[in-house]
C-alpha cells in the first residue's frame, strides 16, 4: 500500500500527472482486500466498477476529446 | 605500411566484395535522440541482449556436461556443480543472468510503455518485443525443470496443469506439453528440446527482426518532438557507453554468482539443487513458481473452483489473456500517442499494471499481507 501511495505521490508532485483512475483502483483494491477483509475478487470488482464509472464520467464531462490531456507524457 | 593504410586496405577489400560503404556511412550518421527524458532508458534493450549473450555462452558450457534423462539429469547437474572445476560458477552465472535478463526486459518494456516509444511507426517493434518477452518467460519455465529436482518437478506439474484450462484444446495441449498425461522423462526431453533448440532459434530470429526495426527507424525521439532532436552519435559515443554498462553488468553478475551462488533464497529465486525428483512421492506443500510467475500463481489462488458457470482457473486464464491481449495492441489503442500527444490515461494503465503485479507478487511472498479475517478482526478491535 505504501508503494502505491508513493507511486501516486511521485507522479503527482514530480511529473505533474493528474490521471489516477487505474492506479487509484489498484490501491483501492488493496485497501478493500487487505485492510477491510473483502475477498480478492469482490474487492477487485468494486475497484474496477468504480474506475470504469470514474473514467466514463471524466470522459463525458470533458467531451471525450480531452480524455487524455491531463498530464505528460 | 601504417595502421591506418592497413585498415583502409581491409576496408577496400571488403567493400569490393560486399559494398559495405553504405553501412559505414549509416553508422557514422546514426544518432540517439536527446530529450527532457533520461537517456538511461535507451540502454535497457542493450543490457537485456547482453544477459541473453551470457545465457547462450554459459548455456553452451552447461550443455557439455548436462545429460537429459530420468536417471542422468539430476546426477549430471550434481556432478557439474561438485566435481567440474568452476561448474558451480557457470550454473550460478547462468541462473543469475536469467533473472537479471527478465528484470532488465521488464524494465525495458515498462519504460517503452511510459515513454510511448511504441507510437507510429514503431508498432511492430513493440509487438516483436512483446513476443520476445513471452519467449523469455518460456525459457525460464522450460529451464526450471531441467535439473530434475523435487522442487522443479512439482512446480512444473502445477504449472503445466494450468494448460488444461484452455477451452476445447486444453487436454490435447497438456499431452503435447508433457508428452503424456503426467510429468515424466518425456516432459524432460520436450522441455530440453524447447530450452536449447526451439526457443533459442525463435529468439535469435526475432531479436534480429527487433534490432533491424530499431536500427532502421532509430530510437524513439521524445514525445512531442516534431523533428527528431539532435542527439549523441551512436558510433562511437553511444556504443562505447553501452559497452561500459555491459562491463558493469558483468561485474555485478560475477559478484552475485560468486557470493550468492544459489540465489538470494527468496521463494522463486532460489536454485539450490536439493533432492532428486521422485514422481511417486507426494507433493510437498508451499510449492511456488519462479518470482516472475508468482503474480499469476497468486491470482489463480484467488479464484474459487467455480464461478459464473466456468471453472475458476478457466476464468482466471480468460482474464489474464484479456489483459495480455490489451497490452499487446496498446500501440493501436493509444490514439493520443499516435498523434504524438501525451496520453496520461495509458501511463496510468501502465502504473496500474505495475501495482497490480506488485501487490499479487508481494501477497504470494506473504510480504505485508494479513489474512482477511485477521485484518477484519483487528479493524473491529480498533473501532
Amino acid at each position: 500500500m505504501g508503494a502505491g501511495v508513493a507511486i501516486i505521490g511521485v507522479r503527482f508532485v514530480v511529473h505533474g500527472h493528474r490521471w489516477f483512475f487505474l492506479t487509484g483502483a489498484a490501491l483501492l483494491h488493496v485497501i478493500l482486500h487487505g485492510l477491510l477483509g473483502l475477498s480478492y475478487l469482490a474487492a477487485g470488482l468494486i475497484a474496477a466498477v468504480l474506475a470504469a464509472i470514474s473514467v466514463a464520467v471524466f470522459a463525458f464531462r470533458n467531451g471525450g476529446a480531452r480524455i487524455n490531456s491531463g498530464g505528460s507524457p | 605500411m601504417s595502421d591506418s593504410s592497413h585498415l583502409q586496405g581491409w576496408r577496400d577489400w571488403l567493400n569490393r566484395r560486399y559494398q559495405i560503404t553504405p553501412l559505414v556511412e549509416f553508422l557514422h550518421h546514426k544518432e540517439v535522440p536527446k530529450g527532457p527524458h533520461s537517456m538511461v532508458w535507451y540502454y535497457l534493450g542493450g543490457t537485456t541482449m547482453f544477459f541473453f549473450v551470457v545465457q547462450v555462452a554459459t548455456g553452451v558450457l552447461l550443455l557439455m556436461y548436462y545429460q537429459p534423462g530420468e536417471a542422468t539429469a539430476y546426477e549430471s547437474i550434481r556432478y557439474l556443480t561438485t566435481k567440474v572445476p568452476f561448474g558451480w560458477l557457470m550454473r550460478s552465472v547462468h541462473c543469475w543472468s536469467a533473472h537479471l535478463m527478465i528484470i532488465s526486459l521488464v524494465t525495458h518494456m515498462f519504460s517503452t510503455m511510459m515513454l510511448k516509444a511504441y507510437r507510429p511507426p514503431r508498432e511492430l517493434t513493440w509487438v516483436t518485443g512483446y513476443i520476445l518477452f513471452a519467449l523469455t518467460l518460456g525459457f525460464g519455465f522450460s529451464g526450471y525443470l531441467l535439473p530434475w529436482n523435487k522442487l522443479a518437478f512439482f512446480a512444473t506439474s502445477v504449472g503445466t496443469d494450468l494448460v488444461k484450462s484452455v477451452p476445447l484444446t486444453g487436454n490435447w495441449l497438456l499431452q503435447v506439453l508433457r508428452g503424456g498425461p503426467d510429468v515424466t522423462a518425456n516432459t524432460l526431453y520436450r522441455f530440453f528440446a524447447l530450452h536449447v533448440v526451439i526457443l533459442p532459434l525463435a529468439f535469435v530470429g526475432l531479436i534480429g527482426i527487433h534490432l533491424l526495426f530499431v536500427q532502421r527507424q532509430g530510437m524513439a525521439p521524445p514525445l512531442g518532438a516534431k523533428v527528431a532532436p539532435r542527439g549523441i552519435k551512436f558510433f562511437p559515443s553511444f556504443a562505447l557507453r553501452d559497452l561500459l554498462l555491459w562491463l558493469a553488468c558483468l561485474m555485478v553478475l560475477l559478484v552475485l554468482a560468486v557470493f550468492v551462488p544459489y540465489g538470494p533464497g527468496i521463494p522463486g529465486m532460489d536454485w539450490e539443487l536439493g533432492e532428486k525428483a521422485d514422481p511417486l512421492a507426494p507433493a510437498f506443500p508451499g510449492i511456488k513458481p519462479e518470482w516472475y510467475f508468482l503474480w499469476e500463481y497468486q491470482l489463480l489462488k484467488e479464484f474459487p473452483p467455480h464461478l459464473l458457470g466456468m471453472e475458476g482457473p478457466q476464468l482466471c486464464l480468460l482474464v489474464v489473456s484479456l489483459l495480455l491481449g490489451i497490452w499487446a495492441i496498446i500501440p493501436w489503442l493509444d490514439r493520443k500517442a499516435q498523434r504524438d500527444q501525451p496520453s496520461p490515461g495509458f501511463s496510468d494503465f501502465g502504473w496500474g499494471a505495475i501495482l497490480f503485479l506488485t501487490f499479487l507478487t508481494l501477497k504470494a511472498w506473504d510480504i505485508g499481507a494479513t489474512k482477511p479475517a485477521a485484518a477484519a478482526a483487528s479493524l473491529k478491535a480498533i473501532s
